[in-house]
């Protein structure tokens, strides 16, 4: 018999039969003979049980319907990559995420809005604003960064690029699109959103917020100044609507699932504060609006009620 | 009668919007028992099925049949749920998701659900976070979940022996610090026990390979 105790590990191998012959006569000789190492052995015998004994949570249907929801862009985005060579088809930009870069768009132009991402999302044919709004409504604590009730329809400018990502304003936030970092502002139209006439007051408020179609990105002003306020940075903790940024944020990333944001309206839902974010693979998929309560976040959709709307338009 | 794995993923291929998810509602409790016991949160879990998901589902293509779909699945499963592991590592704990907590917990949602896990799974999966992930992987599969070794192997792309020894491993490492959750049937508690297990403790050390003298 070894004199020697034997190691956890080698006793654990050694029941698995992971040890070499000899090495193993040896071991098996000692265990015999040894109480102590006898009796880890019959531990260790009972660490699968013990692991196999806790409970898995279940995984939470809000969950599986995210996954769902992921998968069925993913589905929309590849039917409409398989619709023909002129559909959208990404384009791979350092350190941005993917545009689609339109028909009747130049590639300049394509590069000048991944830059402008803050201020403007393309889709549709058109271009849509995302304008800052601090509403009436809601908002309160991000007034600290803009003057209160300033609502600057921003029409986006030729130097956006120089434009810094502005973390902390509580106006322009951060979502995720395919693993990228990627902004966006949102609006707070004051609606009082509602089951029946859902689609269409989305439709609307989009169409507020897009701009004529002769409006070339070109033209469009910069990001909002007042946006690059001194206390930028400093309040990734204050809310909008009913929202906190941070889960807002992390909502978006959430519902838009890979999908381009179109829209973040931070209004009401049936009288209660909710959020509208209106989504697209692409220039030819439908224009998905999703209504989210206040309980959306990365972890949560807290998905309201949905809409499909028309493509393009 | 449901059509096979294969079949459904051979629809995939060939288009069908909707077979892709009916496998990933045919195999998600599964799936996601893997994700969530390697990562062991929830949201981080639901984040790599996701991407799992997502993965495979642009990657069918690439599937040639030399093993099962959900073999197949269960390996995207768990290298994301690795990939992600080890991202958490590189920045254990971010300011955004802080925030996500304390937005959790405003909003009256506690993340974890205390209420759905005892404090025993709370600490065997606190503890198996910290084995080597190979280990901890390999002890997900084989001891946690039931899968022969044979499955697991074939998941994680390894060989039996591999396997075998991991879990060897991983469990002598996860040893002694389960060693006070340890159940002892039929050995009276109090002192005995209390004693028995801090021998345990003190003298099985992790990762020790050389054994003690005595």
């Amino acid at each position: 018999m070894i004199k020697r105790h034997v190691s956890a590990a080698e006793i654990a191998r050694f029941s698995e039969g992971d040890i070499r012959a000899r090495k193993a006569a040896r071991i098996g000789s000692h265990l015999a003979g040894c109480r102590r190492c006898a009796r880890v052995r019959e531990d260790l015998a009972r660490v699968p049980a013990l692991l196999a004994s806790t409970e898995a949570p279940p995984m939470p249907e809000h969950l599986t319907a995210r996954i769902q929801a992921a998968l069925s862009t993913e589905s929309a985005r590849r039917a409409s990559l398989d619709a023909g060579p002129d559909s959208a088809q990404p384009e791979r930009r350092a350190g941005g995420w993917s545009w689609p870069r339109l028909p009747g768009m130049s590639a300049r132009a394509a590069g000048w809005a991944a830059a402008a991402a803050a201020a403007v999302v393309v889709a549709g044919g058109g271009t849509y604003l995302i304008v800052q709004g601090q509403g009436g409504g809601g908002t309160s604590a991000s007034s600290a960064a803009v003057p209160s009730g300033a609502a600057h329809r921003t029409a986006a400018g030729a130097n956006v690029p120089a434009a810094p990502a502005v973390r902390g304003t509580g106006q322009q936030l951060e979502y995720q699109r395919a693993g990228k970092t990627t902004e966006f502002t949102p609006v707070a139209s004051d609606k009082n959103y509602l089951p029946a006439k859902l689609a269409a007051q989305v439709n609307t408020t989009l169409t507020d917020h897009r701009t004529p179609a002769s409006s070339s990105p070109a033209k469009a002003a910069p990001l909002a100044t007042a946006n690059l306020s001194p206390k930028a940075g400093s309040g990734r903790s204050s809310r909008i609507g009913g929202f906190s940024v941070g889960a807002l944020e992390g909502c978006v990333s959430r519902v838009s699932a890979g999908a381009m944001v179109l829209l973040v309206d931070v209004a009401s839902y049936q009288s209660t504060p909710a959020a509208v974010i209106v989504t697209a693979v692409n220039k030819q998929s439908p224009k998905e609006a999703w209504v989210v309560g206040t309980g959306c976040s990365a972890s949560d959709s807290d998905v309201l009620n949905r809409a499909t709307l028309p493509p393009g338009g | 009668m449901q059509p096979p794995d294969a079949e459904l993923l051979r629809r995939h291929i060939d288009g069908d919007p909707d077979a892709f998810g009916e496998l990933f509602l045919r195999h998600r409790d599964r799936l996601w028992a893997v994700a969530v016991r390697t990562l062991g949160d929830p949201e981080e879990a639901a984040d790599a099925l996701q991407d799992a998901m997502i993965s495979a589902f642009r990657r069918a293509g690439s599937f040639r049949g030399d093993s099962a779909v959900t073999t197949w699945l269960h390996r995207i499963v768990i290298n994301a749920s690795l990939d992600r592991l080890r991202r958490m590592a590189a920045h254990p704990v971010t300011s955004s998701a802080d925030e996500r907590v304390l937005d959790g917990l405003a909003a009256g949602r506690a993340r974890p659900d205390p209420s759905s896990a005892t404090d025993t799974s709370l600490d065997v999966t606190a503890e198996l976070r910290r084995l080597p992930h190979d280990q901890q992987a390999a002890l997900v599969l084989v001891d946690m979940l039931g899968y022969p070794v044979a499955d697991a192997a074939e998941i994680l792309g390894v060989s039996q022996g591999t396997v075998k020894s991991r879990c060897a491993r991983g469990r002598a490492r996860l040893l002694p610090r389960l060693a006070h959750l340890r159940k002892a049937p039929g050995e009276p508690p109090g002192p005995g026990r209390a004693r028995r297990n801090r021998s345990a403790a003190e003298n099985v050390l992790p990762g020790r390979e050389g054994g003690d003298p005595s």
